[in-house]
């Protein structure tokens, strides 16, 4: 019976592009289906390995905000949060290489942080933008930070998520991180040219599994979002299925910069940049380095920031909470 | 232009043909002169390609494996391996984009980073448990780095003139990135273009070599780095044009701070041999340099020497370092350490 429930499940989800979930209307977050409608259009941008996938939400003729989702999400992340956000604008919310319906790298190629930043860049020449809004959740919100830093003339607008900059690491943490990912690059390769199916599960442990893999962060109910683009039905076991997201995400390479560095590229920052962090997410490095960033952040008369009670996926669990504020910000720098 | 090398070993590795009509694998077959030492040209399968070498020396014994500086090729070990002593094998191999090995695939960056990678995948191909290391350049900063972050995995090490990563001013790494991700899409849309880039005559390509080593190669020793980098033109007989990867102007060479630089040279634990040319500049401010270098110093297989040359030191005067490096693979090379091994195996049976 559970089975076929879920069955069902995936079928409505997959089919024809409309969200169409039950309406409930005052509940907590941890009992209420979130709701709203929106329509979107699913493109595909050519890149030389593949192509990146993506959802537009909004008319094609007015130029969107890029929305980029986190490590080893997909563009399934802002699926709440869309439908909240000013309808004058458009929302482009992408699967990163090797994410949701995007291309995987080539064999062999490891993934790199700043791939991220590339992506951008990438997409910005494919829809002949001069410049870019940016909304970007994680790791992405960190690769916006460089972005902004790098190119301060290519950006109109930045919506970082909970997590601010490049994460500062130890020495010790950063050999030994090099050691285990360049060696499980190894064994990962080997896995993929075996062509073999990743473990498949039910449904329910589908879900299980993620939720209890993001420590929980994302909630039990709003695990179908990301699940969406991350997963596939088995091949060969009936009801099952797998984790469908390129398995050498894992082994990514992060940036080795060192906090002087974070600090410069913090000062160069100067178009508009708003940061939410969410109070019940780690900060995932020493405190005291995000502190420092920050301070030189609020130098910049254009930047904004706020706190929010949730976990580091809020946005997609609670966007209510996010929405007001982002969209208080928006009309600010993209007005009607 | 990428052309088939015939995959007929099932190990990943064989002799690979090259078509000499087009590519060189060694300055004489340009000018017609014997290589400088008999060598086989051999293959490698990776992923995204393969990679080209040359194997020096016996076929049966584990090779040095001999890693380039940055846009040089196999062939900067020309003048040093006859100098080898007889019983070492060495092999020589093109990093990816250099040489007559397989480009990155398009739209992927290189890394130095990568390369660590690049070095595993050849152990896996040749099923070595360790490897013997020689580097010049920013392959002598990738051999620290290994050494460092994978001090079971390596035997010995011998560096040339670049001993750690490089420290740069902030601004000026900030600019390079910047550069690199714009010009980069550039650099990668040329690759993918099918007209032939610009070609020159010998000479002209000779006197491109030297200006663009800053003159740290002997201008009639350029062509040992030329050979293996150049394709004969279709358009124009007499001329020859560079087919190295476009993108690797764009290297990301960067590792990470000073810090790290400390922490990784406290971590090596091999046999390891810096070689420093004195005609040579430091290529980052000299403190950074000399906080490693003392590091190293404390270590009691650490071996340090100076040597009268330019950056190219090994290519155009090998003969001023040739006896340290013979004495230290004589130690600590392949052979030396298969012995040990083998006696450590019989005690260990003469016990039993």
């Amino acid at each position: 019976m559970i089975n076929q429930r879920s069955f069902r499940l995936l079928q409505k989800l997959t089919s024809g592009s409309k969200q169409n979930f039950r309406l409930a209307h005052g509940q907590s977050s941890s009992t209420s289906l979130k709701t709203l409608t929106k329509h979107y259009d699913e493109v595909t941008i050519p890149v030389p390995w593949g192509h990146i996938a993506g959802k537009w939400y909004g008319p094609k003729h007015v130029r969107p905000i890029l929305g980029m989702h986190g490590w080893q999400d997909n563009a399934g992340t802002f699926d709440t949060l869309a439908p909240l956000l000013p309808p004058h604008l458009s929302f482009l919310s992408i699967d990163a290489p090797g994410h949701g319906h995007s291309s995987w790298l080539p064999p062999g190629v490891m993934y790199h942080s700043i791939d991220y930043v590339q992506l951008v860049l990438r997409i910005m020449e494919e829809y002949n933008w001069k410049t870019v809004s940016i909304m970007a959740h994680s790791m992405s919100s960190l690769n916006g930070f460089v972005f902004a830093s790098l190119f301060p003339d290519k950006l109109d607008m930045l919506i970082g998520l909970d997590i601010l900059k490049p994460l500062i690491r130890s020495p010790k943490y950063i050999v030994n991180m090099l050691s285990e990912r360049l060696s499980d690059s190894l064994k990962l390769e080997r896995r993929l040219r075996s062509n073999s199916e990743p473990p498949a599960y039910e449904w329910d442990q589908l879900v299980e599994r993620l939720h209890h893999g993001t420590d929980k962060s994302v909630d039990l109910e709003a695990c179908k979002y990301l699940l969406q683009r991350n997963s596939k039905p088995s091949s060969h076991e009936p009801h099952k299925y797998y984790f469908s997201r390129d398995n050498r995400l894992k082994t990514s390479l992060f940036y080795t910069l060192s906090n002087e560095m974070v600090l410069e590229m913090a000062s160069r920052i100067t178009a508009p940049h708003l940061f939410i962090k969410a109070l019940q997410a780690p900060y995932y490095e020493d405190k005291k380095y995000y502190d420092a960033a920050l301070e030189v952040l609020r130098q910049n008369p254009n930047f904004e920031y706020h706190e929010v009670e949730g976990t580091h996926h809020v946005h997609l669990n609670e966007p209510e909470k996010v929405a007001p504020i982002i969209n208080s910000f928006i009309s600010k720098c993209r007005p009607l | 232009m990428e052309f088939e090398f015939k995959e007929n070993s099932s190990d990943g590795t064989d002799g690979s043909p090259v078509d000499l009509s087009l590519r060189f694998r060694h300055a004489g077959d340009i000018t017609g002169e014997p290589p400088t030492r008999a060598f086989s040209e051999i293959s490698i399968k990776v992923p995204w390609g393969h990679i080209a070498g040359k194997w020096y020396g016996p076929q049966t014994v584990q090779p040095i494996l001999g890693l380039h500086g940055w846009q040089d090729n196999a062939g900067t070990y020309d003048l040093l391996v006859p100098l080898l002593s007889p019983d070492v094998a060495f092999l020589s191999i093109d990093l990816p984009g250099h040489g007559l090995s397989s480009r990155l695939p398009d739209g992927c960056y290189y890394n130095s980073v990568d390369n660590l990678y690049v070095i595993r995948l050849i152990m896996k191909q040749y099923k070595w448990e360790k490897v013997s290391l020689i580097g010049h350049s920013m392959s002598s900063i990738i051999a620290f780095v290994f050494a460092a972050v994978f001090p079971d995995k390596v035997d010995m090490v011998i560096g040339i003139d670049a001993l750690k990563p490089h420290q740069r001013p902030y601004p000026a790494v900030i600019r390079t990135m910047e550069t690199r991700l714009d010009e980069f899409l550039r650099e990668d849309e040329r690759n993918r273009s099918k007209t032939e880039p610009p070609s020159y005559t010998y000479d002209e390509l000779i006197e491109r070599v030297y200006l663009g080593s800053f003159h740290s190669v002997n201008k009639e020793l350029c062509k040992h780095i030329l050979a293996r980098n150049i394709q004969k033109s279709g358009k124009y007989p007499d001329k020859f044009f560079f087919c190295r990867d476009r993108r690797l102007k764009f290297y990301n060479y960067a590792i990470g701070s000073q810090e790290l630089c400390v922490e990784m040279a406290q971590r090596i634990t091999c046999p390891y041999l810096f070689i420093k040319a004195t005609n040579s500049s430091y290529f980052e401010d000299k403190k950074y340099y000399d906080e490693v270098l003392e590091v190293m110093l404390k270590k009691p297989n650490f071996e340090y020497v100076e040597a009268n040359g330019s950056h190219h030191l090994h290519l155009n005067n090998p003969e001023v370092i040739i006896d340290p490096v013979n004495n230290f693979i004589h130690r600590f090379g392949p052979a030396a350490i298969a012995a040990a091994r083998k006696k450590a195996k019989e005690a260990a049976e003469s016990k039993l």
